[in-house]
């Protein structure tokens, strides 16, 4: 998309810097002496994997943190440590990944309350001030509405507008295409743009390089708490911004192999589920997988994916229609493998420790309890190969799964689902919120079991991902499958073309 | 000392820690107790005395102190065993007043029976009760959809009804002027373990009965099961855990222990009969003692004496030194405030990130809220 001309004043002095900002949590650095600085104008990505440090410096940036050492300076002026009230005082906006949003208040309700009003407050002028702002920065928003029945777009866009009626100078996101659609991506690009052009800094947390080509300037990578470089966007190929941030070099695309397709796997016939949604209704949905073949499905969130992919695994009941899953071979009934939507919701027992959660399927098996007793040494045996076999990386076996980072929490869902390689794997946004190491990884395992002959559905907001891994794609919309196109013919446009198609509303 | 401490399990070692914190919030609280005792004007000398013999003083009062511990200890495992699993069972208290009433049904209609015959079979009745009135509030929570909190804690006062008609009418003594009833069989009372004392063996039982629940949820499959539908319902039934199943049996199995309790309450008490409020709120405080204990099974141990010292210490201590019982009571509040506080303490600290990012964000209130 064409960005707004805007040229950042090189000379100015910087809106917002941190110097030296270094900050330990018992024997990891979380930030390691970390320089950074964001002129008026300018959009500066930090670019880094998870847990590489990028939210710890953020929280330092907003002074919920204070940092060990190190000084955070706004507009040449430094920032007291660790005051939340005097960094937004400053004029600093946070756009948190989650929103700091009363759900079931109105827009207008919500900026009072960011605006420190209680008790008695003047709603209306509040009211005209958001809708004024919002027009001006081309966010319209809903003021009267309770925002848990916006869309995540409009909700972000209350989130931006907070910042800015409290006169931020300097607004950082964090991850804030996390929750995005395509679509709506694209729109908060073009708004971000717009506040850079207006001379507002930008700090974009991110870790997807798309992002950082379509509305950066700059990039800082941090890896393991520490500035690997600050480069110009402009001029540094995507390829060496990922091997910046992962420390080696890193495959972009993954190549699908291709498979000649096996018997059947998964049958899903006349599937339809009442009401998944408020008043709409899933389905009916036919649909054929075999061995070897990858299909995947697209659409905007809240179209049925997520419906269709928990009835698939049979996570939920259909009201009606029934899903038949042939073992690979082609004779005898076939096993389900699931990679969940929200890993932490339905994936993981998250307190449990890594030997807990790898075992929740397995723990059925013969070979791992003995009258109902458990058998330790097989069980710890069993784990420490699949952490191995998947490269989890852990401090031990009995470490709480809570504290892994989110590739390494993936990998044991991914490493607990594919032990015994079941015949279907249904894999719902498996790479959400992962690092491009990880990313690489998940897609090479599904690969692995295309390759093997297993059957795969693969549920994913990202058409990238769609693309790179399905040989037939289906999109939805609306609770239908619209249209089952080969790979091969298939288009972002007409993907995009087709999601669209018979979507009441925008609500999502 | 290093490679001692790496011998014993990450796990235990951590709870090991935790129990060290616990101790030291026990003796902080106890010399906090005394400051209030001291302000409140009576002697500190004589009141920490009385406190001590009333829990050692002699073997009748450390008897007593350890016949408190044994419904406490019972009723605490039952609110482990449940709330392991996810589901809360605050009507432990109903539970042990219908396991009392089902022992002392069995003690008192049965005659004639040895005593390896009836006693087990009166222990047995007491379970069969707990569990019976726990599983209406496992069936009402599995089929209905009814919270198990309210329907366990609604029934307890249902219970605390019936017992109280049956105690002053259908089994009431035969001159039906006491409302209570006559002393169940001597077949059917646990035998004496320390003379001239109230402890009786069914203290062993009890012990044997917290290391068996300890093993059970630590070791097998079904505790696996518990264990993990308690962590996550969602992926556990997503990953073949038959969760419905799992609350049930962990609701009945909950109360069948507190209805151990109850029948331990008649079965091994002096009078050896049914008396109202024969509970005396055992099921109540054993929730305090599982809180107490952190929700581990073996800790419940150590937390039941704590606590069964301190409300057999602190009734010396009111007796003998005049201090009001609601003194009495805020110093055990005391106890358990600081208890548990530290227990906060220690997650707080091991909660800290092990990575940079927090693996579960709860912000999700404004944080206008704050300003």
């Amino acid at each position: 998309m064409p960005a707004p001309a805007r040229t950042p004043d090189s000379a100015a002095p910087p809106a917002l810097s941190a110097r030296a900002v270094t900050k330990r949590y018992g024997t990891l650095v979380a930030n390691d002496a970390i320089d950074l600085d964001v002129r008026p104008g300018e959009i500066l990505a930090l670019l880094g994997e998870n847990g590489a440090g990028k939210s710890t410096l953020v929280k330092i940036l907003s002074g919920l943190v204070r940092p060990d050492s190190g000084e955070v300076l706004v507009g040449g002026r430094p920032l007291p440590d660790g005051d939340p009230q005097a960094a937004r005082a400053a004029g600093i906006g946070v756009v948190h990944q989650h929103f700091m949003l009363v759900p079931d208040m109105t827009a207008t309700e919500n900026v009072a309350l960011a605006e420190g009003a209680n008790g008695r407050y003047d709603a209306a002028s509040i009211r005209a001030r958001l809708v004024e702002i919002g027009e001006r920065h081309g966010m319209p928003v809903r003021p009267d509405v309770p925002v848990e029945t916006l869309p995540v777009g409009e909700r972000q866009r209350i989130e931006i507008l907070k910042c800015l009626l409290r006169d931020a100078r300097v607004l950082l996101f964090d991850e804030p295409s996390a929750v995005l659609s395509p679509a709506e991506w694209d729109r908060l690009a073009e708004v971000l743009a717009a506040l850079a052009a207006s001379g507002l800094a930008i700090v974009l947390i991110t870790h997807k390089l798309g992002e950082i080509a379509a509305v950066a300037d700059r990039c800082t990578v941090i890896r393991g708490g520490r500035v690997v470089d600050t480069v110009e966007v402009g001029s540094t190929p995507p390829e060496e911004l990922a091997r910046m941030m992962v420390g080696r070099d890193v495959v972009l695309r993954t190549e699908r192999p291709l498979v000649a397709p096996g018997p059947v796997v998964l049958d899903v016939s006349g599937l339809a589920l009442r009401a998944y949604r408020g008043d709409r209704d899933l389905g009916p949905v036919d649909l054929q997988v075999r061995g070897g073949e990858v299909l995947g499905i697209a659409g905007v969130e809240g179209n049925g994916q997520s419906e269709l992919a928990d009835l698939i695994s049979g996570v939920r009941s259909p009201t009606s229609g029934s899903v038949t899953v042939t073992a690979r071979t082609g004779r005898g009934p076939g096993r389900t493998g699931t990679i969940a939507e929200d890993r932490h919701a339905d994936g993981l027992a998250l307190p449990l420790s890594v030997t807990d959660n790898l075992m929740m399927r397995a723990i059925g098996e013969r070979v791992f309890s003995r009258l109902g007793v458990l058998r330790p040494a097989r069980i710890r045996r069993h784990c420490a190969d699949l952490v191995a076999r998947f490269d989890v990386r852990t401090t031990g076996l009995d470490t709480p799964v809570a504290s892994l980072s989110g590739g390494n929490q993936q990998k044991i869902v991914l490493a607990r689902e594919m032990h015994g390689e079941p015949d279907l794997l249904v894999a719902a946004q498996p790479t959400r919120g992962l690092d491009v190491g990880a990313i690489e990884f998940v897609h090479s395992q599904i690969n692995a079991h295309k390759a093997a002959g297993g059957a795969t559905v693969l549920v994913s907001a990202e058409l990238d991902e769609i693309f790179a891994l399905s040989d037939r794609i289906a999109v939805m919309s609306s609770g239908r499958v619209v249209a089952v196109l080969d790979a091969a013919d298939a288009t972002r446009d007409r993907i995009g073309e087709l999601m669209a198609a018979g979507r009441e509303g925008a609500t999502s | 000392m290093r490679r001692l401490a790496a011998l014993i399990p990450r796990a235990d070692r951590r709870a090991l820690r935790g129990a060290a914190v616990s101790m030291l919030a026990v003796v902080l609280a106890l010399a906090a107790s005394l400051l209030v005792i001291a302000w409140s004007g009576a002697p500190v000398g004589d009141a920490a005395r009385a406190m001590w013999d009333g829990v050692f003083g002699s073997p009748a009062q450390f008897g007593a102190t350890l016949t408190k511990f044994v419904p406490l200890v019972l009723a605490a495992v039952g609110w482990v065993v449940a709330s392991r699993a996810g589901r809360l069972n605050v009507g432990l208290e109903g539970q042990i007043l219908a396991g009392g009433t089902t022992a002392a049904v069995v003690g008192l209609s049965l005659s004639g029976l040895p005593m390896a015959v009836h006693l087990p079979l009166a222990v047995l009745a007491g379970a069969a009760g707990g569990a019976a009135l726990g599983g209406i509030a496992a069936w009402l929570w599995a089929r209905r959809g009814v919270n198990d909190f309210i329907a366990t804690l609604l029934l307890t006062l249902i219970m605390t009804q019936a017992v109280s008609w049956l105690a002053n009418g259908p089994l009431e003594e035969p001159t039906g002027t006491l409302g209570q009833t006559s002393p169940v069989a001597d077949s059917a009372r646990w035998p004496v373990l320390l003379a001239r004392t109230t402890l009786r063996w069914d203290i062993v039982l009890v012990v044997v009965l917290v290391l068996v629940a300890a093993y059970v949820l630590r070791r097998t499959v079904v505790g696996y099961r518990l264990r993990l539908t308690g962590a996550n319902p969602t992926a556990a039934k997503a990953t073949g855990t038959r969760t419905r199943l799992v609350g049930v049996g962990a609701l009945c199995t909950s109360a069948a222990i507190a209805g151990v309790a109850g029948s331990s309450l008649v079965l091994a008490a002096p009078a050896g009969n049914l008396a109202p409020g024969f509970s005396a709120n055992y099921g109540f405080d054993g929730i305090v003692v599982a809180l107490l204990a952190r929700n581990n099974p073996l800790a419940c141990i150590p937390a039941a004496l704590l606590l069964a010292a301190l409300r057999q210490g602190g009734g010396l201590l009111e007796a003998r030194v005049g201090i009001s019982s609601g003194l009495v009571t805020a110093t055990q509040a005391v106890v358990i405030l600081l208890v548990t506080g530290s227990a906060w303490l220690v997650d707080r600290r091991r909660s800290r990130p092990a990575d940079a990012r927090p693996a579960q964000p709860q912000e999700r209130v404004s944080e206008g809220a704050h300003s």
